[in-house]
Formats: C-alpha cells, structure tokens, sequence
C-alpha cells in the first residue's frame, strides 16, 4: 500500500516531463512499489514487539520471520531483474545499472538489521538505511550516469 | 544532546523526503531528461511532511515499545505539527504553481495516504455498531 502511495513519485515526474516512455515509467513504478514494500517489510520485522502489543497482523508475525526474509529476498530478486529488464529492453540508459546496489544492500537490511544486537542498539542507523534507501543509490546512479 | 537533535531530524520524517527527493532524480536521469529541480522539491516536501503527520497520527502506537524516535515526537508535537503543515502546504503550492494536473495528482497522493492512514475497518465498524443500536432500539 505504501509502494502504490511512493509509486506517485515516479508518476509525476513523468507527467511533469511530459514522458512517452511508457514502458520505463511503468518498470519504474513496479520497481518503487516492490522497493517500498520490502522497505515497509523490514521495519515490520523491526517492530515485532509494538505490532504484537498492538494486535496488528504484518508479514513476520502471519508468516515468522524466517520465511519473511524468504519472501523478501525473492523480492528484492525481482526488483533487480525489474532494472535489468529495462536495462535490455533499451527503456532505462545505461546508468541503470547503478540501481542494481539495491540487491547488496537490502541482502545486508533483511539478514543483519533485524538481529538483535542491531535491534537494541543502532535504531539511528536502522533508521538512516530503512528511510534514506534511494539517498544511498542517488550517488550510484549519477556517478554512472556522469 | 546530538541524539536529541537526530531523533528530531528522524522523527521529522526529514530523511524520508530526502530520499524520495532522490527517487524523484532517479527517475528524472532514468527518464533521460536534464535534471530538474522541480520535482525533487516537492517530492521532499510532500514526503516530509506527510511522514511527519503519520509519525503523529502514529506516535501513541509506537510508544508501546520504548524508543528514543517515539518519545521524541510525544516531546516535540506542536513543532512537528507545524513542520508536517507547511511542508505540505509548501509541496502542494509548487506543485500547483507549475502545472494544475501536477497539483491534482498531489492532492491525489495526499487523499490516498490519508485514506491509507485511517483506519477504515474501524470506522466501518463503528458505523455497523450504531447502526445495530438504532434497530434494536
């Protein structure tokens, strides 16, 4: 739900520049939603505890946590095939590629981030990673794309 | 004192604008087009303000579990809320005074958090219940 809502994003910078390429605007916004709903995943992985408190079914606590890294690396699979395939179908320029950091990094948020020394004790970094995903990919990107 | 003044940055929602900021300019190279600041200050401003509100709207639920981001927002209401309203007020002005559809489509992503926000089941419900009282009366 929160993907579709960011998706909006992508959205609008193609109506703001007035875009024709339909096929990358529409890979773009898969790749967001996937993107945003593993994002959304994790921090519920994170917030266990509050969900169970709150009584609020999430993804870790319908399936337990093992098969909901599971389900995200299958995601996070299909994100990256989501880059390549407009890579290679000439939709997206080469400077593409540079999106692919997002298979590393989230492998490294739904394997390490959930533990519980990084539970406990990195809530900023926790934070700076789940919040601030495409702040780390922009310099990826715009150093391929220079 | 410095992990005062993060929190306040993080539950500010500030790092979230930030990063769809950066979707917004993702998408602007991946489009092939020059790069444009427009987008990219709206997109921040609408993010951080609207995540403001939802850290809000949210802050009671999180405090069940105790945590340096949750009490920062119990601590800091009244300035967050006035951050959440002139970032988004900020967000909808640009996005207006460009282009009407690009300020529709922000309205329209502004309706969808809210109703994404709300909690319909809830108020299903509560109009279920009343409706049960009415009858049975």
């Amino acid at each position: 739900m929160v993907g579709i809502g960011l998706s909006f994003v992508v959205l609008y910078t193609g109506v703001y520049f007035q875009t024709t390429s339909f096929i990358a605007l529409t890979l773009l916004c898969f790749r967001t939603i996937l993107n945003e709903a593993m994002n959304t995943i994790i921090y519920d992985m994170k917030d266990l505890e509050a969900d169970r408190i709150n009584g609020v079914n999430t993804f870790p606590l319908v399936l337990g946590i093992q098969k909901t890294k599971y389900f995200l690396h299958f995601i996070n699979g299909v994100v990256a095939i989501l880059t390549l395939a407009g890579f290679f179908l000439g939709a997206f320029p080469p400077s593409c590629l540079g999106l692919l950091i997002s298979l590393p990094y989230f492998a490294f948020l739904i394997e390490y981030l959930v533990h519980e020394p990084y539970r406990k004790g990195h809530l900023l970094l926790q934070y700076t990673l789940l919040d601030g995903t495409y702040v780390v990919m922009v310099p990826f990107l715009m150093l391929l794309a220079n | 004192m410095m992990n005062r003044f993060l929190a306040l940055v993080f539950s500010s929602g500030t790092i979230v604008g930030l990063s769809m900021a950066g979707l917004a300019l993702v998408t602007n190279i991946l489009l092939s087009e020059p790069v444009s600041l427009h987008p990219i200050l709206v997109w921040f401003s609408i993010t951080a303000g609207l995540y403001t509100a939802n850290r809000l709207i949210e802050g009671d639920k999180d405090a069940a579990v105790d945590n340096v981001i949750s009490s920062t927002v119990a601590a800091c209401k009244p300035f967050l809320l006035v951050f959440s309203v002139s970032m988004t007020l900020l967000g909808i002005f640009l996005a207006f005074y460009e282009r009407l559809e690009l300020g529709l489509l922000i309205v329209l992503t502004i309706f969808y958090f809210a109703l994404y926000t709300t909690d319909l089941k809830k108020i299903g419900f509560k109009k279920g219940g009343g409706v049960q009282r009415i009858t049975s009366v």
